[in-house]
């Protein structure tokens, strides 16, 4: 006697997923052993003290750094040890804790480079400048439209990305991303030196992706009212170790996550604790 | 803004003298004149290449002179030897040169800094010890002769004011595809791979393989250049393909400033006027000519400390936007 | 001379040029470890203490103190050049500082022409130049100068950086400069330190190899590409193995003179240079960077 499946209990395949995941340097395990899946069209938090191995695990999956052990698999196929920019062209985009962004190239060359395997022009007919890298080029110029337009930096169109403030600079980070039209976007610590009222823009910006975009997000964060605001799910590493995974009501109950915060051990000199969880900056 | 004013004014300058530079040999029959104005265009055209490698890709090359040399050596071979008429045997010594850029390239998609610029200088020391050495078919130390003049079917370059006008078109043809390239998909791909390799590769960008296309492309330039050489002179020997021009080549496009594309065709006229003038000078005055050396290498270090950003980058400054190569390299 | 002979003969020569450009390489070291830049003038000093000394010993001084004088001519000179470019050039790009470097190097050279001419000089050997016999063959005993004093300076200097303050100052200086200046260790003096003791080593190193191979003013260039080949391939920043490499590109120029060709000799020097690169990319006694 066999009940025919309820539809929500039919899950899809996850479309991003480590398995088993390490990660170790000259002896020091950043990541041990972490799984995670990620689904189609969900917002995904990724908290954990400093030096947890967030991060790594984003340099890991873009493929930044070669994985010790383990695997990524992306929409069903393995892709560990696959270089980084033909990762970026099965469609993971990402942004940077430190701000990786072109400074001495305009905000709407930077979004462009952010589109730049939607191209094809190639050094030869760029050299002779051909009537199809001139077509393809206004088309590049006008799909990125958009995505200046998102983050409100279509009137800073032509300023060197340097010249912008950090709030803006981020958001340039995330247009460009976002350019690429990637199935889902990592992104690292995005609120980092934004006030209050810009951590509410990016939080209702974010809430927008899946819906608007069509993009899956995975999303550091050290800012717990953001992360538990946003996400559907939330991660929790802790030294290396994934410690935690579920809602973020059930995650912030979870007694071995407060411990990870409350613990005894000061990592990297910095002693976490619950005020953290509930949102106040440290 | 008075300011922005001067900057355009001084640009607008700038364009002026340039094309009355250009027209004077002409306008004067001065064949001497001339003559410094194709080398001020040979040398312009690899440094534009070697500015497009070191001002956009931010690689360096201590070995480009050895590029030049294998175009010059190549149409020398071709033309003496095989009987090729010139411009086949410079399209095809391209390819030779291009397919060793490839190989030599490769490796140095792996090096930064100091050691890619080992490496070049190293392979340019190779390239030229294989000139000097490989008589059978470069004729060693002695060089090879009778070179015949450029020429494109019945069309033949063999007098200065023809070569002049055949160096300014490559020359012209070469800024403009450059041009082209920089503010090009590829070209964007390269100016930001300069700034971060990580952050171009999550674009998706492929940094190597666009090193690596930089680098023939900044090679197949020499090699033309060098071609052109070798059919205006009329002679190779191994003497001018090495370090020392490779250095003069880098300061060419350091001084002239590497992250534009005249700034190289600047820095090659400047350095090709000055050394030109020291020489000449130096055959007037024995003070001049026993010194010429030393003055040179204080006028290099002077020129250094006080335009540390290069000149063609001037006008830009004065308006106070960030210029485009700020560490003009490496 | 039977090959066990050949062997020794080429190994001597090999050392005796190797350990000059390990020399070189190591006063590389010493100013890049202080300022991040690459000295392209190293060179001249090479041929400044050389030519000098001959100068100094062709209007009758005796050798032991033509020697001295080259080297501290030459030592002057360089903190002259230091204060001239690097000084002016403080925080200015590496490349910007090469260049200045070089246009150094061609003002040296123009000036060594200029006082000397330009043709090779030379002195008399340390003690004459009977050759000793070893086996079968003999080897000039100013060679064993070469061999004994660079050995002896590069230990001096291993010795000075390692135990004395002075050294470990420019070697903190070369770890964290604003944590040195902090510490009250001023990074200009240092600087300009490494550069007298890099330069004096490159200077003796000029001097003791003159009685063989004469110096002339253009052969500095030739020092400066080896010592900074030495350099990388022994492991850019670790003096040691400048000295190494030297060595190693010594002896492969050497051998290969010998049982290949010797117009090719300086070519495979390189290119087994630039094949230990490939398979060990951060040099024989470099540590691999982490990314």
């Amino acid at each position: 006697m066999s009940y025919p499946l309820q539809p929500q209990q039919v899950q899809p395949p996850p479309i991003l997923a480590t398995q088993a995941l390490t990660k170790v340097f000259d002896g020091l395990v950043a990541l041990d052993a972490v799984s995670i899946e990620v689904r189609q069209g969900e917002i995904l938090g990724i908290i954990g003290p400093n030096g947890a191995g967030k991060t790594t695990l984003f340099n890991l999956i873009t493929g930044i750094i070669p994985v010790t052990k383990g695997h990524v698999q992306f929409l069903g196929k393995v892709i560990t040890g696959l270089s980084t920019h033909r990762i970026a062209t099965m469609g993971i985009a990402r942004t940077f804790q430190n701000i990786r962004l072109f400074r001495r190239m305009t905000v709407s060359e930077n979004v462009l480079v952010g589109r730049h395997y939607r191209g094809n022009a190639g050094l030869v007919s760029a050299l002779v400048r051909s009537g199809a890298t001139r077509r393809e080029e206004t088309r590049l110029r006008l799909e990125i439209q958009r995505y200046l337009e998102m983050v409100g930096l279509a009137d800073k169109a032509d300023m060197p990305a340097g010249a912008l403030t950090t709030g803006q600079q981020r958001l340039l980070e995330i247009a460009r991303a976002l350019a690429a039209a990637p199935q889902i976007i990592l992104l690292d610590e995005p609120a980092a030196g934004l006030n209050t009222k810009e951590t509410q823009s990016l939080a209702e910006f974010i809430q927008r992706l899946p819906r608007e975009l069509n993009t899956t997000v995975n999303l550091i964060e050290h800012d717990m009212r953001l992360v538990m605001d946003v996400s559907d799910r939330v991660v929790v590493i802790d030294r290396g170790r994934k410690i935690a995974d579920g809602t973020p009501a059930a995650v912030q109950r979870d007694p071995q996550v407060i411990a990870a915060y409350l613990g005894g051990d000061f990592v990297n000199g910095e002693w976490m604790d619950a005020s953290e969880l509930e949102g106040r900056k440290p | 803004m008075t300011l922005s004013l001067l900057a355009r004014a001084i640009r607008a300058a700038g364009l002026a003298i340039f094309f009355a530079f250009v027209a004077i040999p002409l306008l004067l029959h001065s064949a001497y004149l001339a003559t410094v104005g194709i080398f001020i265009g040979i040398h312009a055209i690899v440094a534009v290449g070697l500015g497009l490698l070191m001002g956009y890709a931010g690689q360096v090359s201590l070995g480009h002179a050895a590029f030049y040399g294998l175009g010059a050596y190549s149409s020398a071979i071709l033309t003496t030897r095989l009987g090729l008429s010139p411009l086949p045997a410079m399209v095809a010594g391209t390819a030779i040169t291009a397919i060793i850029a490839l190989i030599l390239g490769t490796p140095t998609l792996r090096l930064h800094g100091h050691y890619l610029a080992m490496f070049t200088l190293a392979f340019g020391i190779i390239i030229q010890t294989i000139f000097n050495q490989a008589e059978r078919l470069t004729r060693g130390t002695s060089g090879i002769v009778g070179i015949p003049p450029f020429s494109i079917g019945p069309l033949r370059f063999d007098t200065v004011p023809k070569a002049y006008l055949l160096v300014l078109a490559v020359l012209a043809l070469s800024i403009f595809a450059v041009r082209n390239l920089v503010n090009s998909r590829p070209g964007r791909a390269l100016r930001a791979l300069h700034e971060s390799e990580v952050a171009a590769s999550v674009c998706g960008v492929d940094v190597p393989r666009a090193k690596l296309e930089v680098f023939v492309l900044s090679a197949i330039l020499a090699s033309v250049a060098g071609s052109l050489y070798a059919h205006f002179v009329n002679y190779v020997s191994p003497v001018p393909f090495g370090f020392g021009f490779s250095v003069q080549l880098l300061v060419m496009v350091v001084v002239g400033g590497a992250g534009s594309v005249w700034g190289p065709l600047a820095g090659a006229a400047l350095f090709t006027v000055l050394s030109q003038f020291l020489q000449k000078t130096g055959e007037r005055i024995a003070f001049v000519g026993t010194t010429d050396t030393i003055l040179f290498g204080m006028v290099l270090v002077a020129v250094v400390i006080f335009l540390q950003k290069g000149l063609v980058s001037l006008p830009s400054r004065l308006r106070g936007e960030a210029t485009p190569a700020e560490d003009s390299g490496i | 001379m039977t090959l066990a002979d050949q062997l020794l003969q080429y190994l001597i020569t090999g050392f005796s040029v190797g350990i000059v450009y390990g020399l070189v390489g190591l006063g590389i070291t010493i100013v890049f470890n202080a300022t991040g830049i690459i000295n392209f003038a190293q060179g001249e000093f090479v041929m400044l203490g050389g030519m000098a000394a001959a100068a100094l010993a062709a209007n009758g001084a005796p050798l032991w103190l033509a020697v001295i004088l080259a080297v501290a001519a030459t030592t002057l000179v360089a903190l002259a050049m230091e204060r001239l470019t690097i000084y002016q050039l403080r925080g200015a790009s590496v490349i910007t500082l090469i260049i200045a470097t070089i246009g150094a190097s061609l003002v040296l050279q123009g000036g060594a022409k200029l006082l000397w001419g330009p043709d090779a000089v030379t002195f008399p050997p340390f003690s004459g130049d009977t050759p000793i016999r070893i086996g079968g063959g003999g080897i000039a005993p100013q060679r064993l100068w070469v061999m004994g004093l660079a050995t002896l300076s590069v230990v001096a200097v291993q010795l000075f950086f390692r135990f004395t303050l002075t050294g470990k100052a420019i070697r903190a200086c070369a770890i964290n400069r604003r944590a040195a200046r902090l510490s009250g260790i001023s990074a200009d003096r240092m600087v300009r330190l490494s550069f007298a003791v890099s330069a004096a080593l490159a200077a003796l190193g000029g001097t003791v190899l003159t009685p063989v191979t004469l110096m002339q003013y253009a052969q500095g260039t030739h020092y400066t590409l080896t010592g900074f080949l030495a350099s990388v391939l022994g492991g850019l920043g670790n003096g040691l193995g400048a000295v190494l490499g030297g060595v190693t590109i010594g002896m492969i120029e050497s051998f290969s003179s010998g049982f290949i060709s010797s117009g090719y000799s300086k070519a495979i020097a390189l290119v087994v240079a630039l094949i230990v690169l490939w398979w060990r990319p951060q040099g024989l006694l470099g540590r691999r960077q982490l990314q």
